[in-house]
């Protein structure tokens, strides 16, 4: 492990690969900091660009953009109550109320300073934890990996929508998605109707910026308010970083609580930065000594729900790198990123690609610390994103999207299809139908089936090979669990609902 | 429209949908190609009777309304798709400009300097981005 890092700081500390960091988390932050981008869409929309660049350079660029949007997200929060990011809704609570007391910057710098620690945790978690893990998962048969393709269906579907049943539409949406093109085992086309564009398939990252920038775009520009920026409030107090350390030595239990919880959570497939920003918070305020300040512009409100958020980012990527399977939006695009690489997430690429994934990993941890300048210098500039009109930037967006997805192989019929699923995407919103299960449905679908089907060929057909052995009884009881829970949420969600009418 | 209305309608299209899916995938029978897709669509009828039945039977929660303006929208992807189809006939640098330029126009933007050279600029600037730095080349038209 240590030889491979050690290699991967080469090429992590050449003159590219920090210029790459820089651009990546400034440009995340720039992305995150601005309403109605998210972390997921500013991966997809700027993936294209890795396409020319070596593999370790392409993923640093996005492991760096990932961190930096986490964060981002939180300057919006503090300085305009408006998210960057649905992971910055809880910093919202204590980020306002100080910037309306005259202490943004203070919020601010509290807010990187956690932030940072939260990632930092996790890169070191992933650092630490993947590779014993991969090992591990190097023993998977293709049973075993159809039960975590499941597992990973199930816990997915069931924890991103209020409603199950339309969770599992958009899953099966993106089921169908994947069997279009050439089978796996046996390569009969399916549902190519003629068309040679589809017989490799659909591309994961045309879904990906299909469904994710085009809805999001179309639901900006229709609601009015459209050529206004919005006022950003001047900060009045500014803060010394002595003062900023002493703060930090009042609430520093909580920077590593948050961190914690955070990396955990990103750990499980389905919760994401979300959840975790929520947990962080409730969680800090349980533990806190003066709990009845918080939500009234409290530092340690920021803190416990910042640390949490970008305490994902490093989790997040645990299963993705150690199983191939994605936890959440995010990190569903940053697969797709590795497949236009011609790397197969998954615990091979350990063994096969080393020096890729540990630069990638090493990527993440340095990231944060330039992050961590970026932030505390910056933040009040990256704050101006905010002022751009939408009429402007949603027109840009949509450029970006078809040029986009056009790239991906040179092919307009890709920015058609693009363009199609963003069309079903919006319906789907207006819908109440979350597309996140398609997406994830879209990489775990081929992966279940492939799995499966060679699993009972090997079996000579027999179902009983696919609970043999002490895994495979594991995953399924977390499978059982996992749906048995999202039902019993949802029946007391129902019963209390029913309870107030 | 209602919610439950809108969901029985989405029900019945994902239901007709998936029975000409199922259909389809009987075509593929050879070396187990169609049981998965068989399974999803299977799985798709039984989701699309579940959601029909919730929504006939007020199951879940209130959910918030959505409406979509109509003639907004209608404008926006009309434009879009304009911009898409053209961009293979005139080509990428005739058609972007003109894109961000009319739809910014049509979005109510007033600021006339911004309106006529933000356009240019971003597409000379993605123009450079893509075919000098990652080497893709755009899409020419009639100026190839």
């Amino acid at each position: 492990m240590w030889g491979s890092l050690f290699a991967a700081f080469s090429t992590i500390f050449s003159f590219y690969g920090i210029f790459l960091m820089i651009f990546g988390v400034a440009g995340g932050i720039t992305i995150g900091a601005m309403p109605g981008l998210s972390a997921t869409m500013g991966v997809a929309l700027l993936i294209p660009i890795t396409f020319a660049m070596e593999p370790a350079y392409g993923l640093i660029l996005l492991g760096s953009i990932y961190i930096g949007a986490i964060y981002g997200g939180s300057i919006s929060a503090i300085l305009i109550r408006v998210p960057g990011t649905p992971a910055s809704v809880a910093t919202t609570l204590d980020g306002y109320p100080m910037t309306i007391n005259g202490e943004a910057d203070k919020a601010l710098k509290i807010s990187i300073t956690s932030s940072v620690t939260g990632g930092v945790i996790s890169a070191l978690a992933l650092l630490f934890i993947s590779p014993p893990l991969a090992k591990i998962a190097l023993e998977f048969g293709p049973s075993e990996y159809f039960w975590v393709a499941l597992f990973g269906l199930s816990i997915i579907v069931t924890l991103s929508a209020d409603n199950p049943i339309k969770g599992f539409i958009s899953a099966a949406l993106g089921l169908f998605v994947g069997v279009i093109g050439m089978d796996p085992l046996v390569g009969t086309s399916r549902f190519t109707f003629g068309n040679v564009n589809l017989q490799s398939g659909v591309q994961v990252i045309v879904l990906l910026i299909g469904l994710y920038s085009i809805p999001q775009v179309l639901e900006t520009l229709e609601s009015g308010e459209l050529n206004k920026g919005i006022s950003v409030m001047k900060r009045d107090k500014l803060i010394s970083p002595k003062e900023i350390f002493a703060e930090i030595k009042e609430i520093w239990p909580t920077y590593l609580r948050s961190g914690i919880l955070g990396t955990l959570i990103g750990i499980i497939p389905g919760a994401g930065a979300n959840i975790a920003s929520y947990v962080g918070y409730n969680e800090g305020k349980r533990w806190s000594k003066h709990p009845e300040k918080y939500g009234t512009g409290y530092s340690e409100g920021i803190a416990a729900s910042e640390a949490a958020n970008n305490g994902v980012t490093g989790g997040s990527l645990i299963p993705l790198l150690t199983l191939g399977v994605p936890g959440n939006g995010v990190t569903a695009v940053l697969i797709g990123g590795l497949l236009i690489q011609g790397l197969n997430p998954g615990p091979r690429l350990f063994a096969q690609n080393a020096d890729i994934v540990y630069s990638f990993m090493g990527a993440i941890l340095i990231g944060n610390f330039i992050m961590l300048v970026l932030g505390y210098y910056g933040a009040n500039l990256f704050v101006n994103v905010v002022k751009i009109p939408t009429a402007i930037l949603g027109p840009i967006i949509i450029v970006l999207s078809i040029v986009g997805s056009y790239a991906i192989q040179n092919s307009l019929f890709d920015s058609g299809l693009m363009l199609a699923f963003g069309l079903i995407g919006y319906l789907m919103r207006k819908l109440n139908i979350d597309s996140a299960p398609a997406v994830l449905a879209l990489i775990l679908g081929p992966m279940a089936e492939s799995n499966v089907r060679r699993a009972l060929l090997m079996g000579a057909g027999n179902p009983i090979v696919l609970f043999k052995g002490l895994i495979n009884w594991v995953l399924i009881i977390m499978i059982a669990g996992s749906m048995g829970f999202a039902f019993y949420t949802f029946y007391r969600d129902r019963k209390a609902a029913s309870a107030e009418k | 429209m209602k919610m439950s209305v809108k969901d029985k309608i989405t029900a019945t299209v994902i239901f007709i949908l998936s029975i000409a899916g199922y259909i389809k995938a009987g075509e593929y029978e050879m070396g187990g190609a169609s049981t998965f897709p068989k399974a999803i669509f299977m799985g798709s009828m039984v989701l699309s009777v579940a959601l029909f039945l919730a929504a006939q039977f007020d199951f879940y929660k209130e959910e918030k309304k959505e409406n979509i303006n109509i003639k907004r929208i209608g404008i926006i992807i009309g434009i879009t798709i304009m911009y898409f189809v053209l961009i293979d006939i005139a080509g990428y640098f005739i058609v972007t400009p003109l894109f961000l330029f009319s739809l910014s126009l049509i979005l109510g933007y007033k600021n006339k300097k911004i309106l006529f050279l933000y356009p240019l600029l971003f597409s000379a600037f993605l123009y450079l981005v893509f075919r000098s730095f990652l080497n893709v080349p755009l899409p020419m038209g009639i100026l190839s």
